[in-house]
């Protein structure tokens, strides 16, 4: 198994009495809740993190985007990256992804990224996603047209990667006369894609058929639809003539270990209802927008979505149970992610140990005990045979 | 009452297609709200004394969408199925985005039309004033701005705080279409210029206390359209043919009256 810290940089200091008086966490969330003066710390101490999980061994540092929100401050992922390009010297960096639609120049994400891949010389990995529905009141981009634009900006990301320019691009979406891209990406044929998703049937038939990573995001759904999700991905996987490798599943979940299971869950929960409750605040109709998933996704999803919101999730005893996140003591993280990476058959672990308002030094401990006394022996787990080459562009970390 | 309910095919694209009536022909653009029974007691009453034809957009309910994008696409859509049908010189009644495909047909065809009836129409961009981004809406909120009564049985059967099973995907549907057209801004910002081309008797129907788009659009339409005349109905909303259906049809059998 491979190991990535996952970080969402998210807002720390809403009001206490933020559920009650707000509808929202994002898009209409009010601005005079964000301070600068507290965001410069906080952005140092997330940044601080990821370069920690670096030199804790993590194979590799996941950042995102998100827009006019609380849940996470990187409208920008690129930027990011790019800050802890130069502070880190073996992780991947993986961008979760640039949401590719919102894009009137989908160039701009592939030079961008082509940059970063330089400098790094061949550490960026290229996340592309169709984003939340929010980002879609957000940057005003019709979500009927979320999917068609998704495909097209990636088709024209890699042609522009692996192109000789310049070349034209003529498209529904997109339309350009010049197509150059300079710098070009330092790994060939372009940085590997992974393609995180929600359980959408049609995005993993996508992947697969493209022999992507696809990661399952830790959405707050039940253990056993986010499972099925990664079966699901293994059979179109079959379908397309192959076997998925075990590290082009990836199992998104939030992580916390402590010294004791019961110390872990003191030191953790509070925060983590601080995300359910706060950060996951999204009215359904700022997170389902009209088109933005074919209709009968978003007709299971509606229903999926009233069985398994935290609103509906009253204990911690129900977020155990169901999977969403391991917390405990070493020995019981290591044997609950051994048991769910043998049960889902994922070879990549995409780990997010700062969740909510959690303070710094927590994390910090959480993440070195974690890389001292559960990594180790997950290792061994689920590992892939060696690849004798890359088989294509993308399908190999 | 409805007399045909059948599926034509336009170019390719399967569209249903309600009618009802006979006489003078009368073309209806419905709106994206009442789904399901489009047909209503206003259809039924024009169908005393006109040929009711009421297709539903690409896109909703029963009519394949195809490559039908842009309000341009709409516009050819609506003349390629006039002249399918020989539909000559009908009334055209457009509500909420029926509205405004109405009025992108009347800047540009007003020689082909008879007359034009608005029911509280998008389509409008107007200085200073907003619509409701209504597809941002929950339930509650979406009732507030829809009708004048939310409370009312017909706002919560419209919009039901829980989606219905057997329309939910009709419902979906809808707004899709909605969204195609009219997402965050419901309005053509280059309409406003061309109202002028609009010689037709024009009737401007409004719910006094339309969420959605205020009253002041209407006055829009009737400030751009030359002897349009307008009509504000009290205690309706956005709906006027399902809030105030007798009122609606009485303001409207005026108009046509009036025009012999």
């Amino acid at each position: 198994m491979k190991f990535f810290c996952f970080h969402l940089m998210p807002w720390a200091h809403l009001p206490e009495d933020f559920a009650q008086r707000y509808d929202s966490a994002w898009v209409t969330c009010p601005n005079t809740l964000y301070d600068p003066a507290l965001g410069h710390p906080l952005y140092n101490q997330y940044l601080d993190e990821l370069e920690l999980a670096d030199q804790l061994g993590f194979e590799g540092l996941c950042v995102n985007e998100h827009h006019q929100n609380a849940y996470g401050n990187m409208p920008s992922p690129n930027i990011m990256a790019a800050c802890l390009a130069r502070r880190t010297n073996q992780a991947k960096l993986v961008i979760l992804g640039n949401v590719l639609p919102l894009y009137d120049h989908p160039q701009r994400v592939a030079e961008e990224l082509a940059m970063l891949d330089v400098i790094t010389q061949g550490r960026v990995i290229s996340g592309m996603v169709v984003g939340t529905g929010m980002e879609y009141f957000s940057y005003n981009i019709n979500p009927t047209h979320a999917r068609e634009r998704f495909h097209e900006a990636h088709d024209l990301i890699i042609r522009a990667w692996t192109s000789d320019g310049p070349i034209a691009w003529e498209g529904k979406h997109y339309r350009f006369r010049y197509i150059n891209l300079w710098p070009k990406p330092y790994q060939k044929p372009h940085p590997p894609i992974w393609i995180p998703g929600s359980g959408s049937p049609e995005t993993m038939q996508w992947v697969a058929k493209k022999r992507y990573t696809y990661m399952v995001l830790p959405t707050l759904a039940p253990f056993e639809i986010r499972r099925q999700s990664a079966e699901y991905f293994r059979t179109c996987c079959e379908r397309e003539g192959y076997t998925a490798r075990y590290d082009q599943i990836g199992w998104g979940i939030g992580v916390y270990v402590a010294e004791t299971d019961e110390q872990a869950r003191r030191e953790y929960e509070p925060h983590f209802w601080y995300y359910a409750r706060n950060l996951l605040r999204t009215p359904a109709p700022l997170s389902l927008p009209p088109g933005h998933t074919s209709l009968s996704t978003m007709m299971s999803m509606a229903e999926r979505r009233l069985k398994s919101r935290p609103g509906g999730l009253g204990t911690w005893e129900e977020i155990e149970k169901g999977g969403y996140v391991v917390v405990g003591s070493p020995e019981t993280v290591r044997q609950r992610l051994e048991t769910y990476a043998k049960q889902v058959g994922f070879g990549t672990l995409v780990a997010n140990f700062s969740v909510g308002n959690v303070p710094h030094e927590l994390t910090r401990k959480s993440m070195t005990l974690f890389a001292e006394e559960v990594m180790p022996q997950l290792r061994q787990v689920n590992v892939d045979a060696p690849t004798r080459a890359p088989v294509t562009a993308g399908g190999a970390l | 009452m409805i007399s045909r309910d059948d599926t034509i095919t336009l170019h390719g694209r399967r569209v249903r297609l309600l009618r009802g009536g006979s006489g003078i022909p009368l073309l209806y653009l419905h709106d994206t709200f009442v789904v399901g029974a489009v047909w209503g007691t206003l259809h039924d009453r024009l169908a005393e004394h006109y040929e009711v034809f009421l297709p539903i957009h690409p896109g909703c309910d029963g009519s394949e969408v195809g490559d039908i994008d842009t309000m341009d696409d709409m516009v050819f859509h609506y003349l390629d199925l006039c002249q399918a049908l020989q539909i000559e010189h009908p009334v055209v009644i457009g509500a909420s985005l029926g509205g405004w495909v109405a009025a992108e047909l009347a800047v540009r065809y007003a020689p082909l039309l008879r007359s034009l009836i608005l029911l509280d129409a998008l389509g409008l961009r107007l200085e200073g004033v907003q619509s409701a981004d209504v597809l941002r809406l929950d339930p509650a909120q979406t009732r507030a701005a829809l009708f004048a009564a939310p409370a009312a049985p017909l706002a919560q059967q419209l919009v039901p705080d829980m989606p219905v099973q057997e329309s939910f995907a009709a419902y979906l549907q809808a707004r899709q279409t909605l969204a195609r057209f009219a997402w965050q801004f419901p309005d053509n910002p280059r309409l406003s210029r061309y109202l002028y081309r609009i010689t037709l008797p024009t009737l401007i129907l409004w719910g006094a206390q339309d969420g959605f788009v205020p009253p002041a659009f209407a006055q829009g339409y009737q400030a751009g359209i030359a002897g349009a005349r307008l009509t504000l109905l009290p205690q309706c909303g956005h709906l006027p043919h399902v809030e105030q259906p007798e009122a609606c049809v009485q303001a409207i059998a005026d108009f046509l009256h009036s025009q012999g």
